[in-house]
């Protein structure tokens, strides 16, 4: 025991003596220097941990110049002693704070780095399937009951793809989304400085965009218009999502890669939005042309709504010249099955995610469709007799009162 | 006579504070300088002190030294201001330190104080009033000095 204090009344001896023989501008630089590197490991820490050192390193400088404390009032000044140690404090606690949220947000994204893992396998394998599954379609020589099975189960597979694709989008969406640009910068230092290759979630991005296109350039006849309009919801998912976090991705993935990223990506998006569109329209004109709903020409969500909105209004005028036939009534039943079964009901959250049609524009054209419904109705056949009838019996009448 | 009377009113008020201008002084003012000054010379000896907003150039003091002010060879300028506030300025090197009164544009020299034959090798200056005190930090030689010359010494070497 005796040892320590005597260690103790030597260190504190030779530590006056040293300050003694200083300069006061010495020590004030000193302090200085040691305040600056603090500020500087504060600004370059990385973990809570590394923090908690430096908060006890600040109690250590304190400590170590409070004997000077009126000296570096003076010296520092604006700045004082007191406020100089505060100061350290207050950008300590400030980092703890950030870095606290930091290592949350890192472990939401090391989640998010194994669902994109699992993602980008389960992506792959359905993938495959599909391909396969086309193939095997475009070669088969089998027979229709056959032939039927192995389209319906191509079209589940890339289904199911687009669902993980869904997915992928929403996780790195939350995840990307609710991260400030301070935070984002830190991720991109650990993410560059970890030397760990995490999942990139760019690489799988720009696989699944291009997969897409190839899959629509291998065109197979075997996917209907819903699995297009789906395939053109995604696209947009996509491109929306891109827009909002595809600079927070390429910051915090895109530093370790000779790509351009963005170039790359937005290339490739507009390529696949060119090939979903042609061939989702097609579709569409194809679908109701076979359901003899043939509204005219139409190749964007403007001349769609267009064709539709005329169409109903001609027919309805044709309805009202056509009072005694049922043609028109017909037309009216072909269109109504489509857009009651179809429109309304199945592709209803397609059409409108993909803002093919308005919720606006899909109430205003139901309700020309009741409208058409009334003026459509054929007169019965018993009423017309009924009237003849009627229409005769006045006419006698008439006569018979002439004659007397 | 009500003719002159205003005109004199107005010489008596002019005289009484013309006169008490040139006698308002303010006392015990303290010019003291808590911590030195260290000042880098400029490649053309120009030094500036931000905190205190002086500036001056270093080369006559240079040329005080070693008789040459052909190009800056000063690293560091030392200076501080005692409660007088006379300027004490050194420099590594330096065997004196100068004591400079301040005058309208310009620093005078009070007084040379001669502190080291070999020239000072780390000098400092702290206040330690009513001192300035000199420290040559390698030599460990300590001198208490005022604006007439070094008031005591110390040699802890």
């Amino acid at each position: 025991m005796k040892n320590i204090i005597a260690t103790i009344v030597v260190i504190l001896i030779t530590t006056v003596t040293v300050f003694a023989q200083q300069s006061d501008y010495k020590i004030k630089k000193e302090f200085e220097n040691r305040a600056s590197d603090l500020k500087i490991a504060i600004s370059e820490s990385k973990n809570v941990k590394d923090i908690d050192s430096l908060l006890l390193a600040i109690d250590d400088l304190a400590l170590d110049f409070k004997l000077h404390s009126e000296l570096l009032d003076f010296g520092l000044y604006p700045e004082s002693y007191q406020s100089s140690i505060a100061s350290l404090k207050e950008n300590a606690r400030a980092a703890e704070y950030k870095l606290l949220i930091i290592e949350n947000q890192a472990e939401r994204l090391s989640l998010l780095s194994s669902q994109v893992s699992s993602y980008k396998t389960e992506i792959a394998i359905l993938t495959q399937k599909g391909d396969s599954l086309r193939k095997e379609i475009m070669a088969s020589q089998a027979s229709e009951e056959r032939l039927a099975k192995l389209v319906k189960e191509y079209r589940k597979s890339v289904e199911q793809r687009d669902d993980f694709i869904f997915g992928m989008i929403d996780s790195l969406f939350i995840t990307y989304q609710s991260l400030g640009n301070e935070e984002l910068r830190e991720l991109a230092r650990q993410e560059n400085e970890s030397g760990v290759v995490s999942e990139n979630p760019l690489y799988l991005l720009s696989t699944v965009i291009k997969q897409n296109i190839e899959s629509l350039k291998a065109e197979s006849n075997a996917l209907f218009i819903e699995d297009y309009l789906r395939n053109y919801v995604l696209q947009k998912k996509i491109e929306n999502a891109w827009k909002q976090i595809g600079d927070d991705l390429i910051l915090v993935y895109g530093n370790n890669s000779n790509l351009n990223w963005k170039a790359l990506i937005n290339e490739d998006l507009k390529t696949w939005k060119t090939s979903v569109s042609y061939s989702m329209w097609a579709s569409l004109d194809d679908y109701m042309e076979g359901q003899g709903v043939d509204i005219g020409a139409f190749d964007d969500n403007e001349s769609f709504f267009s064709a539709l909105d005329d169409f109903i209004t001609t027919s309805i005028n044709e309805s009202d010249e056509n009072i005694l036939t049922s043609t028109t009534y017909d037309d009216f039943l072909s269109f109504s099955e489509f857009w009651k079964s179809k429109v309304l009901d199945e592709w209803n959250h397609y059409l409108v995610q993909g803002e093919l049609l308005t919720v606006n524009q899909i109430a205003s054209i139901d309700t020309k469709v009741d409208d058409w419904r009334e003026h459509s109705k054929p007169v019965p056949g018993a009423l017309i007799i009924l009237f003849g009838v009627g229409f005769v019996a006045l006419v006698g009448f008439v006569v018979a009162l002439v004659k007397k | 006579m009500r003719t002159f009377s205003r005109p004199l009113l107005f010489i008596i008020t002019l005289l009484f504070f013309g006169s008490a201008c040139r006698t308002f002084v303010v006392k015990d003012v303290n010019y003291a300088q808590s911590v030195e000054s260290v000042l880098v010379p400029t490649s053309k000896g120009e030094v500036y002190d931000p905190r205190y907003a002086l500036s001056f150039n270093i080369l006559p003091f240079q040329y005080q030294e070693y008789k040459d002010s052909s190009k800056v060879t000063i690293e560091e300028v030392r200076l501080i201001r005692n409660e007088e506030g006379y300027y004490f300025i050194t420099a590594n090197g330096f065997s004196n330190v100068y004591v400079m009164e301040p005058i309208k544009s310009g620093l005078k020299l009070k007084k040379k104080i001669e502190v080291s034959e070999e020239g000072l090798v780390a000098p400092a200056f702290n206040m330690r009033a009513p001192f300035v005190q000199l420290i040559d930090v390698e030599t460990s030689k300590t001198f208490n000095l005022t604006e007439k010359g070094i008031q005591s010494r110390e040699d802890r070497s």
